[in-house]
């Protein structure tokens, strides 16, 4: 576990960077203290060797412990943050694309930042808060108190042993699942789908399978509840025949929806779907007035909708804000269920 | 990716700049399809779970 043991006689034959990584990759725990030293900044990959190993670690899913330097911390928060925002943001803008680390060193050494700190220790912080890392505070006069961090890696590590055979037979479980799903997804396109025996059950199963979720903004240290909305309540499907898309069934409480739809009416969001998407993209509506979210998904020559009522809450200027997250939430949630529709509904032979 | 987002109301429609009335329809179109929702949620699924066979195996391994 621990590096210096496990790095044995150097090898003149191997490279000394790639051979800090390698035992990086076999460490169990890597524990990172960085203070005003960066480390030998390597060209190539625009990276210090320290800042590799973190990054192995990483990739590596490797329990990781950082340790800043109090005064480091406190400075990086207070203004190094902001000023390696606004650089990338300028950078951005000016040249379209993100700027190396050896730009980003040159404008932080000329920055009010403090000068005995080496500029990279900004870019490498900067690097693993964005990466979602808590980190520890190092006060160089208090050593850290190691019994107490090994004691609940060992309890953490000790509480999951025991969970071995379950953990396996449900991976194992999630194979076969996984296995059945490439079978189905292969079979659906070769049956001839000429209609359903009920259609309207169809849609109250489908209606029931579409759950309700939590829209969340992620600031990386604290999450925040945007809104909720709830399982959907209803279900219409629509055929499009001639010049109007017209109402086949619905469930659920869609009572108020119109026998039909001209093509042209925009402000129908069946028509506005059928209209303006291709065939297989979905897009997301929301009307205050109506506290719902509906989903509309463009088949060939269908368009089914799903209603999600929300909370009070949402307003127009809330959706307009956070409509990628609302969709994000029900598609992530309820993908495999539309893909099922997509394929019956939309397989379904004229 | 912002996606825009627009308003249809009293038959017209454009994009949605600023408040809009309680009564308005506001739409914005996906940015991914289902079909690479899913290939991503499977695609995450099998590297966790090759992730956990991995660590198991490490874990019990004398």
């Amino acid at each position: 576990m621990m590096f210096e043991r496990n790095f044995g006689a150097w090898d003149s034959s191997v490279d000394p960077a790639q051979k800090c990584i390698n035992t990086v990759r076999e460490s169990d725990i890597f524990l990172l203290f960085i203070s005003e030293k960066s480390g030998t900044f390597y060209e190539a990959p625009q990276r210090t060797i320290t800042h590799m190993e973190f990054i192995e670690a990483f990739n590596k899913r490797k329990t990781i412990l950082v340790f800043v330097e109090k005064s480091i911390k406190d400075e990086y928060f207070a203004k190094a943050k902001r000023l390696i925002n606004e650089y990338i943001e300028n950078h951005k803008e000016e040249t379209q694309s993100f700027p190396s680390a050896a730009e980003m060193i040159i404008a932080l050494e000329a920055s009010e930042l403090t000068s005995n700190v080496d500029p990279y220790i900004w870019f490498f912080i900067d690097d693993i808060v964005k990466r979602g890392l808590y980190f520890e505070t190092l006060n160089l006069a208090v050593a850290p108190n190691w019994k107490e961090y090994f004691s609940d890696l060992l309890r953490r590590g000790v509480t999951l042993l025991p969970a071995k055979e379950t953990l396996e037979a449900n991976e194992e479980q999630l194979d076969r699942y996984d296995k059945f799903h490439d079978i189905f997804t292969a079979v659906i396109p070769h049956v001839k789908i000429s209609g359903f025996h009920d259609l309207k059950i169809l849609l109250e199963i489908f209606q029931k399978g579409l759950t309700a979720g939590t829209v969340i903004h992620d600031y990386g240290y604290t999450q925040e509840t945007i809104g909720t909305f709830s399982d959907c309540n209803a279900v219409t499907l629509y055929e499009f025949q001639n010049d109007r898309l017209v109402l086949k069934e619905r469930s659920g409480s869609a009572t108020g929806g119109e026998p039909f739809y001209r093509l042209d009416n925009r402000d129908s969001y069946v028509a506005l779907t059928y209209k303006n998407l291709s065939e297989n993209e979905n897009q997301i509506f929301f009307k205050e007035a109506n506290r719902t979210f509906y989903l509309c998904l463009r088949l060939p020559l269908q368009v089914m909708t799903f209603h999600f009522p929300c909370g009070s809450d949402w307003d127009t200027d809330k959706f307009i804000a956070f409509k990628e997250y609302v969709q994000s939430v029900i598609i992530d949630k309820n993908a495999m269920v539309i893909d099922l529709v997509r394929k019956l509904i939309g397989g379904l032979q004229p | 990716m912002k996606t825009k987002v627009y308003v249809s109301l009293n038959g017209v429609v454009k994009e949605a700049v600023g408040s809009q009335p309680k009564d308005a329809l506001l739409f914005a179109p996906s940015v991914k399809s289902i079909s690479q929702v899913i290939k991503e949620q499977r695609e995450a699924r099998s590297k966790n779970s090759k992730f956990i066979k991995e660590r198991l195996a490490e874990a019990f391994h004398r």
